[in-house]
C-alpha cells in the first residue's frame, strides 16, 4: 500500500467575522472541521459536496492557500501547517491548484505568456526568453498551439483558458495539483476533453489529484477515492467504486438521487429516491449533533444529541453517521472474513 | 478536423477606434487638447510676439483693440495679448500634469496598500485620507498658499496637496474589488511578493478607471491653478498664467474687454476638452469591461 | 393543440465584426399540457430564441430576416406592441436563469409580488390609482402568502416580509415560480432555472415544476444545457446547434437511441455513473460570421460525407414525432 502523499489530522479552518452594532459580537464560520483526510501518491482524490460544503476550503487549506487553524498536514511526512517564510515557498513548488472560474482565475491585463511563466518568474530565475520556451512546452503539454503565448485572456474560450490554467499550474512540475470545479463552468463536450487531459497529463507527469466537485458523475469516473462533505465534515469516505456501489450515509444516497441522470442503466445504480427537504443550513448556525439533522429522513433521537464519528465500517470505508453504525451490526462478520 | 475560420478577425486597435467612433464629442475633445499641446510645445515658434510673453513693455502700444496686427489686442504695457495667452498654455498645462503627476504618484500606492494590507495600514492611510477630502479643495490650496511664498511652483504644491486623497480613495475602492479575484489568490498561493501583487497584477486592473478620472482633473486642475493665479495667489506677473490674465483684465472691464475675455475663454475651451474626452474615454471603457 | 409555434426562425444580429447569422431555421411546437425541452450548449442560440419569444431580444443590432412565432395562432413577430403585450402578458411567463440577480434587492418579496398580482398586464397607470390602490394592499399581500404557499415555500407569512438577500438560491427560485405563476398563464418558457442551484435542491424545484405543470396543465419550454433535467422533467426534447434545430424527438427515443450525429457526440460526452467511456466532442462552436456551409455540423461530425459541406440538411421526419436534421437520415442517406 503506497504513502500517502498529503493528508491531513483534525484539520480546522474557521473564518471570524466580527458583526453586531459595535463589530463587538464574533461569529465563527467553521468553514472545515476536524477533517481527516488523505491521498496517496498517484492517485485522484475526490472532495464532493454541495455549496458550504467546506470542500473549496478544504483544498485550499491543504497546500496552504489559507492557513490552518488548527490541525495538521503532512506533506510526505513532513509537516506543513505552519511552516513560513522560504520554507513555505519551496513547499509551493510541489502543490498547485486551477481554479473553478477560468475568467477570473487569469488576469485579464496579461498575456498568457506571463500568466503561464509567472510560476517561472517568482521561482526560477530564468532569462525571459528561456520562460518563453518553457511556456510554449506547457502549452503544447495542454493542447494549445504556440500563438497563443501573447494572446489576452478575453480571445480565448472557456476551455483554453481552463488549459492555460492547468499549464499554469504545471510549471513547476508539482507533485500534487488540487482542482477546483476545474469544470463546472464548461460545456459537457468541453468537459469531457479537459477531462482526458487531465487523465493524461496524470498518467505522464505521476501526478497526484485532488479533485473538488459537486458532479458525482464526473468523479465516478475519475477519482479512485472520494470522500463526501457536508457543513465542514466528512460525512462518507470510500474507494469510489464502493462508495457508488455501497453507499451508507443518508446524505450520499441523497446525492446520488438527486443527480440528473440520462440513462436507465444509472437509474438502476441509484439506491433510492430521496428528496431532501429544507434547505443547507447557514454555517453560522450550525445544528449540536449531527450535522445533517436538518435534512436527514432517517434520524433518531441520539443524531440530535450526539455528534456522530467517522468510524471504519469496512475496508477503507469511512461513514459518520450513527445510524449507519447501528445498522451495520451486520457487518462485522464480513468484515473480519474479509480483512488480511 | 476544425475548419479554421477564413474571416479575420478585426484586430484589437481597430475595434477599439469603432468604438471610440461612436461617440463624436470625445473626438472634439481629443482635438482640443491636441491642438493645445502643439499651441504649448511650439509656443515660441507660433506666437507673433514672443518677448511680449514676459518683461517687454511697449508703453506707446496700450490698449489697442483686436486688429490683424494684434488679434486679441494689446495689453495695458502694449503687450500682444494673443503672444500672452499661447504662452499661457504651457503654464496651465504644466501645472495639471505636475499636480497630476504628485496626486497620482502619491495618491494611487497609498490606496493600493490601504487596500490590499489592511489592518493598521488601511485604518492610518483611511482616515488621514477622510481628513483631506472633508476640506474643500479650495480652501486648502489657499491655506496653503497663504503660508507659502506666492508664486507658481507653491501653486502646484498647493493643488497638488489637495488632489491625492481623491486617487487613493478611487485606488482604494478598486483594490478591494480587484484583490477578491482568482488570480490574486493564485499569484499569492505562488509565492509572489505583496509589492508584486500590487503593482503588477492590480494596478494593471485599475488604468482605465484611473485615465477616465485623470483626463477629468486635468481640466479642473487647470480650473483650479487659473482660480489661484485669479486670485493673485499663483504665477505673479508678468507670468501670463491665464488666471493671472483674467484678473488682471478685470477692472477694464466693459471697455477693453479683450484683456480678459481671451484668457478666460482659454481656459474655457482647455477644460472642455479634458471633459469632453475624459466622458468619451469613460463610455469608451464601459463597454470594454463587458 | 399548438400553444406555441415555431416556424423557419431566422435572425441575424449586426456586430462590430460583421453579420452574425445566429437563428437559422429553427423550427419548434410546444402542445397543450406538455413540457418540451430545448437542449444545447453554450452559444447554441437556444437564448436568442426565447428571447425573441419574449421580446427581449434587442432589435437594432438583431433582425428577423423570416420565420414566424405562433403563440395561439397569433404571430407574435407581426403584432403591434400593444396586442403583443396583452397576449404575453395574459397568457405567457417566464422563469429567469439567475435566482440572485433577478429579483429586486430593495424590495420585499411581499412588495414586488404584490405589484405583480396588482398591476399584472397593465401597460398604464395612472398616478392616482398607483396611490389610490392602498386599499387592496391588504389583499395582495394575502394572495402573495398563498402563493407562496403553493411552491412550498416553509412559513411565507415570514417570507413576504423578507428582502431578496435573506433568502437562499432554492427559495429565490421558488419566489420565481409563484411569480410566474400568478397571472395563470398558459405557457411558461424556463430559462435555465436550476443552473445556479446545488444538485439536491435543484431536485427540490424540478419536481416542484413538474407538480405545478399538472395541477395547472401549463406547456412549458424548458431551455437547459443539462440533458439530465430535459430527461427528468419534458416529454419531447429539441436539440439545438449552431443556432438550428438538429434533432427532437420524444425524450425517451432521443435519449436511448439518439440519431444526429451531435446528439450522440452530447451523449458520449456525459460521464455516466455506469463508468462508461466518455469522450468529448473535436473541434469548437461555429463562427456565426461565417458560419460553416452546408451543415453548420460538419466540420465537426465523425461521420461527415461530402454532401455537408455543400447542402444544408433539412428537418425530415422519420418516424412519428420525431425528426433529424441530417443527410445520413434525408432520403436514405444522401443522394
Amino acid at each position: 500500500m503506497s504513502q500517502a502523499l498529503i493528508r491531513t489530522e483534525g484539520l480546522c479552518k474557521y473564518f471570524f467575522r466580527s458583526s453586531g452594532l459595535l463589530q463587538r459580537r464574533e461569529q465563527v464560520i467553521k468553514a472545515a472541521d476536524a477533517v481527516d483526510v488523505a491521498a496517496r501518491a498517484g492517485e485522484t482524490l475526490a472532495l464532493v459536496g454541495e455549496s458550504g460544503s467546506g470542500k473549496t476550503t478544504l483544498g485550499k487549506t491543504m497546500i496552504r492557500i489559507y492557513k490552518p487553524t488548527k490541525g495538521k498536514i503532512w506533506f510526505n511526512e513532513e509537516d506543513i501547517s505552519s511552516i513560513v517564510g522560504a520554507k513555505l515557498k519551496k513547499h509551493r513548488q510541489y502543490m498547485q491548484m486551477v481554479f473553478q472560474d477560468p475568467t477570473s482565475a487569469l488576469n485579464p491585463r496579461k498575456t498568457v505568456v506571463d500568466i503561464v511563466g509567472l510560476p517561472l518568474k517568482i521561482h526560477q530565475k530564468l532569462s525571459r526568453s528561456a520562460r518563453r520556451a518553457r511556456v510554449r512546452d506547457l502549452l503544447e503539454m495542454v493542447e494549445l498551439p504556440a500563438d497563443f503565448l501573447y494572446r489576452y485572456p478575453h480571445a480565448l474560450s472557456g476551455g483554453q483558458k481552463q488549459r492555460v490554467g492547468v499549464a499554469r499550474a504545471l510549471t513547476l512540475n508539482p507533485l500534487l495539483v488540487v482542482l477546483d470545479e476545474p469544470t463546472s463552468a464548461l460545456d459537457v463536450s468541453v468537459q469531457a476533453k479537459l477531462l482526458a487531459l487531465l487523465e493524461r497529463l496524470r498518467g505522464q507527469f505521476k501526478l497526484t489529484y485532488v479533485y473538488i466537485s459537486h458532479d458525482l458523475g464526473v468523479v465516478r469516473n475519475i477519482s479512485d477515492r472520494t470522500v463526501v462533505m457536508y457543513l465542514g465534515q466528512i460525512m462518507e469516505a470510500a474507494p469510489t467504486a464502493e462508495l457508488f456501489k455501497r453507499p451508507l450515509h443518508p446524505y450520499t444516497k441523497a446525492l446520488l438521487s438527486a443527480i440528473p441522470i440520462i440513462s436507465d442503466e444509472e437509474q438502476d445504480i441509484i439506491p433510492e429516491e430521496i428528496t431532501l427537504k429544507g434547505e443547507i443550513p447557514s454555517p453560522l448556525d450550525v445544528p449540536p449533533g449531527c450535522r445533517f439533522i436538518s435534512r436527514c429522513q432517517e434520524k433518531t433521537s441520539i443524531c440530535k444529541s450526539e455528534e456522530p464519528q467517522l468510524i471504519e465500517i469496512a475496508n477503507d470505508h469511512y461513514v459518520n453517521c450513527h445510524q449507519c453504525f447501528s445498522s451495520s451490526q451486520q457487518l462485522p462478520e464480513e468484515v473480519a472474513a474479509q480483512s488480511p | 478536423m476544425e475548419k479554421v475560420s477564413r474571416r479575420r478577425q478585426k484586430g484589437n486597435l481597430a475595434r477599439a477606434f469603432h468604438r471610440f467612433k461612436k461617440n463624436p464629442l470625445s473626438f472634439v475633445g481629443l482635438s482640443i487638447i491636441l491642438i493645445m499641446v502643439l499651441v504649448a510645445i511650439l509656443a515660441p515658434f507660433i506666437a507673433p510676439y514672443p518677448r511680449d510673453s514676459a518683461g517687454a513693455v511697449h508703453f506707446k502700444q496700450m490698449f489697442q483693440p483686436p486688429s490683424w496686427k494684434h488679434p486679441f489686442g494689446t495689453d495695458e504695457v502694449g503687450r500682444d495679448v494673443l503672444s500672452r495667452v499661447i504662452f499661457g498654455s504651457r503654464i496651465s498645462l504644466m501645472l495639471g500634469v505636475v499636480v497630476l503627476s504628485v496626486a497620482v504618484g502619491v495618491g494611487v500606492p497609498l490606496g493600493l496598500f490601504a487596500g490590499y494590507f489592511g489592518g493598521r495600514v488601511e485604518s492610518v492611510i483611511m482616515r488621514i485620507t477622510d481628513i483631506f477630502l472633508a476640506i474643500p479643495p479650495l480652501v486648502l490650496a489657499l491655506a496653503v498658499t497663504a503660508v507659502l511664498e506666492r508664486n507658481l511652483y507653491n501653486s502646484m504644491f498647493a493643488i497638488a496637496f489637495t488632489w491625492w486623497p481623491w486617487y487613493t480613495r478611487l485606488a482604494y475602492g478598486e483594490t478591494l474589488s480587484k484583490k477578491e479575484e482568482d488570480f490574486v489568490e493564485v499569484s499569492e498561493s505562488l509565492g509572489a511578493s505583496r509589492l508584486y501583487i500590487v503593482f503588477r497584477e492590480i494596478l494593471p486592473n485599475m488604468t482605465s478607471s484611473l485615465l477616465v478620472k485623470i483626463t477629468l482633473d486635468m481640466g479642473y486642475a487647470i480650473l483650479v491653478g487659473a482660480a489661484l493665479g485669479f486670485l493673485g495667489l499663483g504665477a505673479q506677473p508678468p507670468t501670463p498664467e491665464w488666471g493671472t490674465l483674467v484678473s488682471l483684465g478685470r477692472i477694464h472691464l466693459p471697455k477693453m474687454w479683450w484683456l480678459s475675455t481671451f484668457a478666460g475663454l482659454a481656459i474655457f475651451t482647455t477644460v472642455l476638452g479634458f471633459n469632453l474626452l475624459g466622458d468619451g474615454l469613460r463610455d469608451f471603457f464601459d463597454v470594454e469591461v463587458e | 393543440m399548438t400553444v406555441l409555434g415555431i416556424a423557419k426562425l431566422k435572425i441575424h444580429f449586426d456586430t462590430i465584426d460583421g453579420t452574425a447569422e445566429v437563428l437559422d431555421d429553427v423550427c419548434l411546437s410546444v402542445n397543450e399540457a406538455e413540457v418540451v425541452g430545448l437542449v444545447g450548449e453554450t452559444g447554441c442560440g437556444k437564448s436568442v430564441t426565447a428571447k425573441t419569444i419574449l421580446g427581449s431580444l434587442p432589435m437594432p443590432p438583431g433582425k428577423v430576416l423570416d420565420g414566424k412565432i405562433l403563440f395561439f395562432g397569433d404571430d407574435l413577430l407581426r403584432l403591434d406592441k400593444r396586442d403583443r403585450h396583452r397576449v404575453m402578458s395574459e397568457k405567457m411567463s417566464y422563469i429567469p436563469q439567475d435566482p440572485m440577480t433577478s429579483l429586486n434587492p430593495v424590495f420585499t418579496v411581499g412588495e414586488q409580488m404584490g405589484d405583480l398580482i396588482r398591476w399584472q398586464g397593465r401597460r398604464r397607470i395612472g398616478p392616482l390609482e398607483f396611490l389610490g390602490l392602498r386599499r387592496g394592499r391588504h389583499n395582495s399581500v394575502a394572495k402573495a402568502v398563498q402563493l407562496l404557499d403553493r411552491v412550498e415555500i416553509p412559513a411565507p407569512k415570514e417570507i413576504v416580509r423578507r428582502y431578496p438577500i435573506e433568502l437562499s438560491g432554492g427559495m429565490r427560485q421558488r419566489v420565481l415560480i409563484a411569480m410566474a405563476l400568478i397571472g395563470r398563464p398558459s405557457l411558461l418558457i424556463a430559462d435555465e432555472p436550476t443552473t445556479a442551484l446545488d444538485v439536491t435542491i435543484q431536485k427540490g424545484i424540478l419536481k416542484l415544476i413538474e407538480e405545478k405543470v399538472e395541477e395547472e396543465e401549463l406547456s412549458v419550454l424548458y431551455i437547459t444545457h443539462n440533458l439530465g433535467v430535459a430527461r427528468r422533467l419534458c416529454n419531447r426534447i429539441y436539440v439545438m446547434y449552431g443556432g438550428t434545430i438538429a434533432e427532437t424527438a420524444r425524450t425517451k427515443d432521443l435519449l436511448k437511441a439518439p440519431m444526429h450525429p451531435y446528439t450522440c457526440g452530447l451523449i458520449r460526452s456525459i460521464p455516466k455513473l455506469t463508468g462508461d467511456e466518455f469522450k468529448g466532442i473535436d473541434g469548437r462552436i461555429p463562427d456565426y460570421i461565417d458560419p460553416p456551409t452546408g451543415c453548420r455540423f460538419h466540420p465537426r461530425c465523425p461521420q461527415v460525407m461530402e454532401i455537408c459541406e455543400q447542402e444544408k440538411p433539412e428537418l425530415v421526419k422519420v418516424e412519428e414525432d420525431r425528426l433529424v436534421a441530417c443527410h445520413l437520415f434525408s432520403r436514405g442517406g444522401g443522394r
